[in-house]
């Protein structure tokens, strides 16, 4: 039933439509054009993958349509991003902060540093429910149980009182999973949210991203620069180089078929054939 | 928490013993004594003195006897000031010192913390530019040229405060200001370089990402973190500012401890400087414990390592 409303929503207009969007640093008095001209469009429930080598411009990227970019030294140069038909980067700044807050979750690069070492986990999880929607203080700690849990974090009423000094890198990048999804939000920006983890919690974070936003049928925007998970967790991919789209189509057609150069040198970066999660 | 206030103290025994006998035998290495004066005495009555103050016994002996004061809570009678103890001159000029240093530090957090905090988030802006460069020029300006300044402009240009005294209240402010002024500017060049660290961090962007405001950002992520280096300042400042301001006490007429420190060691009053630097050295001590039990008040992490 909700399905098919979504379809139908589908039909009328993207979740997320990026045009032409440009960004650009400025550094030691030089101007550097970071991001370049990138579009793409997400619709609701579909996961796209950001995929460069370091420094290719996927953070900021994703840091520009959040409104979270540091400007200055940032400019954004140009262009559009419609979410659900607002542009993000025009509207205004308690407006963004809104949206951010009620309808996109985000998921760092490093959990030991994205989470507030002097407030307790509870209360940094609790905090946005709080802000944005009419829930009191007991309600929303039952809520924040309930999100840690899912994303399997046991003992979830005593390690809300808890510093996140007290947990393992794994166990924060759970909690960061479970503050991003708090509100189902209908986009998810994930910015490598394994690359600092152990090779086997990065396998079991993967896949409780994957579990999760299939649950919540939030859509997502997955960046790393492993094309291997990539091609694994996403239904389109982005090539980006040097701030500009090198490559772009479904996962499948750059994995089994690669066109850029670049994706065929990224390629043989990978070392095995995905598994499928 | 009650454990380590108690094994703090209790380590603090030793650091004043050590005080008290460097002191000691330091103000006794300095040549001259207490009865040498420009005017010499004669030797008759400097013989009475001395033998009165049992100052020709050797240094042993009377490193033992102070030691046998001190443990009795006595500082000994005071050289410089006859007929008085210096416990009485302490008790006659700490209340005034405290509460001169009390005014002057609530003044400087009072001032400094919010100026800084504002200054941190409007960072190359110009309040940012106007309040770096007044604290700059704040912290470059000796007391002995800012008190005058103070005088000149608001007493004397403005009717506003005394020049001189410690009675009523318009006595106390422009001491108070010179005192506080100079570490007002500290305390807000502390502030800003604390709270701008903080803000740098990935967790004030994942508050920012939770589309909190801007307050809530500022007040509740940034802070605790960006008045750690304010805090641990803050207490030893205490004590400085307690023990007295010598130059703010001469300037004003204050009758407060800064002079008896100094004149102390003018005069080598043994037992005066003794008495002075064992203070100083306890409210040091107690500060800085307090200093750390609210840091530790402040970050979770330290309140592990510490208990
Ligand atoms: N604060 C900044 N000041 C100046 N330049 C910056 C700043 N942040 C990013 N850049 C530049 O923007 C470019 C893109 O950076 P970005 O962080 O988006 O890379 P990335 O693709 O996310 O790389 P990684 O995989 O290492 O995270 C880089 O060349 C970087 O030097
Ligand atoms: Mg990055």
């Amino acid at each position: 039933m909700t399905h098919w409303i979504l379809k139908v929503k589908l039909k009328l207009m993207p979740l997320l439509d990026v045009q032409h969007l440009s960004v650009s640093f400025v550094h030691n008095g030089q101007r550097k054009h970071v991001v370049q001209d990138l579009s793409f469009v997400l619709e609701p429930g579909e996961t796209l993958g950001l995929v460069g080598e370091s420094g290719s411009g996927k953070s900021v990227s994703c840091l520009a349509l959040l409104g979270l970019l540091p400007q200055p030294p940032a400019k954004v140069e140009g262009g559009r991003a419609f979410f659900e038909g607002i542009d993000l980067l025009q509207v205004s700044e308690k407006r963004l902060g809104k949206i951010r807050g009620q309808s996109m979750g985000i998921v760092f690069q490093d959990p030991s540093s994205s989470l507030n070492p002097y407030l307790t986990i509870g209360s940094q999880l609790a905090e946005g429910l709080i802000a944005h929607t009419n829930m009191g203080r007991r309600a929303a700690r039952l809520k924040c149980i309930e999100a840690l849990e899912a994303v399997g974090i046991a003992d979830a009423g005593v390690r809300l009182n808890e510093y996140p000094h007290v947990f393992s890198g794994g166990m924060r990048q759970r909690v960061m999973i479970a503050m991003a999804l708090l509100l189902n939000p209908q986009l998810l920006i994930a910015d490598e949210p394994t690359t600092a983890l152990d090779v086997t919690v990065q396998a079991q974070i993967l896949s409780l991203l994957k579990t999760r936003q299939a649950a919540l049928g939030t859509a997502m925007i997955l960046v790393t620069h492993d094309l291997g998970v990539a091609a694994r967790m996403c239904d389109r991919l982005i090539l980006l180089r040097q701030g500009k789209v090198e490559e772009a189509g479904t996962a499948e057609a750059i994995f089994y078929a690669p066109q850029s150069l670049y994706a065929k040198e990224l390629l043989a970066a990978v070392p095995t054939l995905p598994a499928i999660v | 928490m009650l454990q380590l206030i108690i094994r703090r103290l209790l380590q603090a025994i030793p650091v004043l013993f050590l005080i008290a006998t460097a002191t000691f035998f330091l103000i006794h290495l300095a040549p001259g004594g207490p009865f040498h004066q420009e005017r010499p005495l004669s030797p008759q009555v400097l013989e009475a003195l001395n033998a009165h103050y049992g100052l020709n016994d050797p240094w042993i002996v009377q490193y033992g006897r102070y030691l046998n004061h001190l443990l009795h809570g006595e500082l000994g009678p005071s050289y410089g000031h006859p007929g008085h103890t210096v416990n009485e001159l302490i008790a006659q000029s700490l209340p005034v010192s405290i509460e001169l240093g009390l005014w002057a530090w609530v003044f400087s957090l009072i001032v400094g913390i919010p100026l800084g905090v504002w200054a941190a988030e409007k960072q190359h802006r110009w309040f940012d530019r106007v309040c770096s460069t007044v604290s700059t020029l704040g912290l470059c300006l000796p007391t002995f040229v800012l008190g005058p300044l103070l005088m000149l402009g608001l007493a004397v240009g403005l009717g506003i405060g005394n020049v001189c005294g410690w009675g009523s209240w318009e006595d106390r402010l422009l001491p108070v200001l010179t005192l506080g002024l100079v570490h007002a500017a500290y305390v807000l060049r502390l502030t800003r370089g604390g709270m701008l660290e903080v803000l740098n961090q990935d967790f004030i962007r994942t508050a920012r990402a939770k589309g909190l405001s801007g307050w809530t950002v500022l007040f509740k992520h940034a802070l605790r973190g960006g008045l750690l280096s304010v805090v641990a300042f803050a207490g030893p400042q205490l004590s400085a500012l307690v023990t007295g301001s010598f130059v703010v006490e001469t300037i004003f007429h204050i009758p407060g401890l800064g002079r008896h420190f100094v004149q102390a060691a003018f005069n080598r009053d043994y037992t005066l400087i003794l008495g002075t630097t064992l203070l100083y050295g306890a409210l040091i001590i107690v500060m800085n414990l307090m200093a750390d039990l609210m840091q530790a008040w402040l970050n979770p992490r330290l309140r592990v390592s510490m208990l």
